[in-house]
């Protein structure tokens, strides 16, 4: 046991190398399989993956795909979450307010939201306004309930040191109770950020639509195993980029925390 | 609840015998408070009458589940009394104030604030502007022995520095009364004397009317002019005891034989009016 441990324990300093080490064993033992043709042919090795990645972008068919999609996921993300937010904060501070939302939460977040897309689509047909919609419901709730728990969390002795300063409820708000939830807050848009890319491609593999999913879809129905691997390689470059994004904004805003304090990834 | 409020009579100066000189800053008078809790009413405090002196330093000393902080907290105007009159310089409490500033037992600064902006911040919300709020604080923040720690956030301060912060904002709504709620309980011991001290140095400067609240017999003596004793089920003053000792009280006076005296007398007044039994938690605000 402490033999096997061993390794690890001279590596703690320098964490990233074994993650490293365990991402390139995985492509390694992938890329062996591949060449050697022990996998079946639909199952690309990572070199061609890459290679058939490198491809797309030559021929401009990459950009194409990934622009509509982030505005897709970006818009809905945006609308979303943001909206989440406001009304998981009030709901937080005011105690009608949640019991005029709980019922109709408690009831709408455990459905799938890609299955309200039918729905959506006999009022807006499969268009862009009906993707940014569904994406944007599903934003909704991660941002929604982490917000709302946020503000309930936040210590009661800080909003009386507010009342006690003889600030106004608008002010406590603002200057307590929205800082005071922050931390809360920004786990809920990380998570309300996967969900948009889920759902957006989601919405792209139905009906007629252009971006990363329907590009999936395309390179499924005319057997282009390369382009299609490229598509959800483009899928996890994209969601990865924007996560760190949001995470380095956040830690920005955080800083206050001290050191890992966002939690990890 | 609202017919307590109805049946509440004021009490005759005559028969509410303790002295009350004319400078009486604090009044509470025939206060009682009473919490629904579950199945069962909770008596607090009842028939609780408290007068302290304008520049008076009063300890509340009780155990557990005595109603110390629900006295505090009425003062405060952050709860209300069930029955009776809570004044405060001849006006009733209704709310919180910023005559009237409270230091809770865990320093309640803002973790995303710095100690200097934490201590400006009530200067900030009365109006002032920024440059001048910042200017006040930082005199503040050198009265409390902070300085060279302006730009530290809560988190990289020691659990004294933070009361110390704490007490600085506190001080910033430029209070006439400070109501201290066990702020250096979860100090250790050592940590927490050279606080006390501290606070008797900043205290006899000000002028201020302080209620601080501790279970610590041995602080209760040191600091307060008047050991107040609580008692539970219900909570209610079981003695009022005034300590001779001579201000101003510096490291020093913990060698006076009286303070053994005083620690003595009142640790056998806790005993006494702390049922074995009874160990109900203090009530949550």
């Amino acid at each position: 046991m402490s033999d096997g441990r061993a390794p690890f324990g001279a590596l703690r300093g320098a964490p990233w190398i074994v993650s490293i080490a365990f991402a390139a064993g995985v492509l390694a033992f992938w890329q062996l399989g591949a060449a050697t043709g022990r996998l079946p042919e639909y199952i690309l090795g990572p070199a061609d993956i890459v290679g058939a990645t490198f491809d797309q972008i030559h021929r401009g068919d990459l950009l194409g795909r990934v622009v509509p999609s982030l505005r897709r996921a970006l818009s809905g993300f945006a609308i979303g979450s943001s909206i989440g937010v406001v009304l998981g904060l009030l709901a937080g501070v005011s105690r009608p307010f949640r019991e005029l939302f709980d019922l109709t939460q408690a009831f709408t977040h455990p459905i799938p939201k890609i299955a309200l897309f039918p729905a959506v689509a006999i009022v807006l047909g499969f268009t862009d306004p009906a993707r940014i919609l569904i994406i944007a419901i599903a934003a909704f709730f991660p941002a929604y309930l982490n917000a709302l728990n946020g503000a309930l969390g936040v210590n009661p002795g800080l909003v009386w040191v507010g009342r006690n300063v003889g600030a106004s409820r608008v002010r406590i708000f603002f200057q307590v109770v929205l800082p005071a939830s922050l931390p809360r807050t920004v786990v809920g848009l990380r998570i309300s950020l996967m969900v948009s890319f889920i759902m957006m491609v989601a919405t792209e593999l139905v009906g007629h639509s252009n971006g990363l999913g329907a590009g999936l879809m395309d390179a499924y129905l005319e057997a282009e195993y390369g382009e299609m691997y490229a598509g959800i390689l483009a899928v996890a470059v994209c969601g990865v980029l924007a996560n760190a994004i949001l995470l380095f904004v956040s830690r920005r805003l955080l800083s206050w925390q001290g050191a890992g304090g966002t939690g990890h990834d | 609840m609202n017919d307590d409020r109805a049946i509440r009579r004021p009490v005759p100066e005559a028969r509410n015998a303790p002295v009350e000189p004319s400078s009486n800053l604090i009044r509470l008078r025939d206060v009682s408070k009473t919490f629904q809790r579950d199945d069962h009413v909770v008596r607090a405090l009842e028939s609780l009458d408290l007068c302290v002196g304008r520049g008076e330093f009063v300890t509340v000393l009780g155990p557990s589940g005595c109603g110390k902080t629900t006295l505090l907290h009425l003062v405060g105007g952050f709860e209300h009394p069930t029955a009776g009159t809570v004044s405060v310089d001849g006006g009733e409490v209704t709310g919180p104030g910023r005559d009237r500033g409270m230091v809770f037992q865990e320093a309640t600064l803002f973790p995303w604030r710095t100690t200097l902006s934490n201590i400006a911040w009530p200067m900030e919300v009365e109006g002032m502007g920024r440059g001048e709020a910042r200017r006040r604080a930082d005199r503040l923040l050198a009265r409390v022995g902070l300085r060279g720690f302006e730009n530290a956030y809560p988190s990289e301060l020691s659990g004294g520095m933070r009361q110390r912060a704490a007490l600085a904002r506190t001080l910033a709504m430029e209070p006439s009364v400070l109501l201290m709620d066990e702020p250096f309980g979860a100090l250790d011991a050592q940590t927490r004397e050279a606080m006390q001290e501290e606070l008797m140095r900043l205290w006899q400067a000000s002028g201020l009317t302080v209620i601080f609240v501790t279970h610590d017999i041995s602080e209760a003596v040191f600091l307060g002019d008047r050991v107040v004793v609580m008692g539970v089920s219900p909570g209610r003053i079981v003695e009022d005891c005034r300590i001779g000792l001579p201000r101003p009280r510096t490291a020093e006076t913990r060698t006076d034989p009286r303070i053994l005296e005083y620690r003595a007398h009142l640790w056998e007044l806790l005993a006494r009016h702390t049922p074995a039994t009874s160990q109900e938690p203090e009530p949550i605000p």
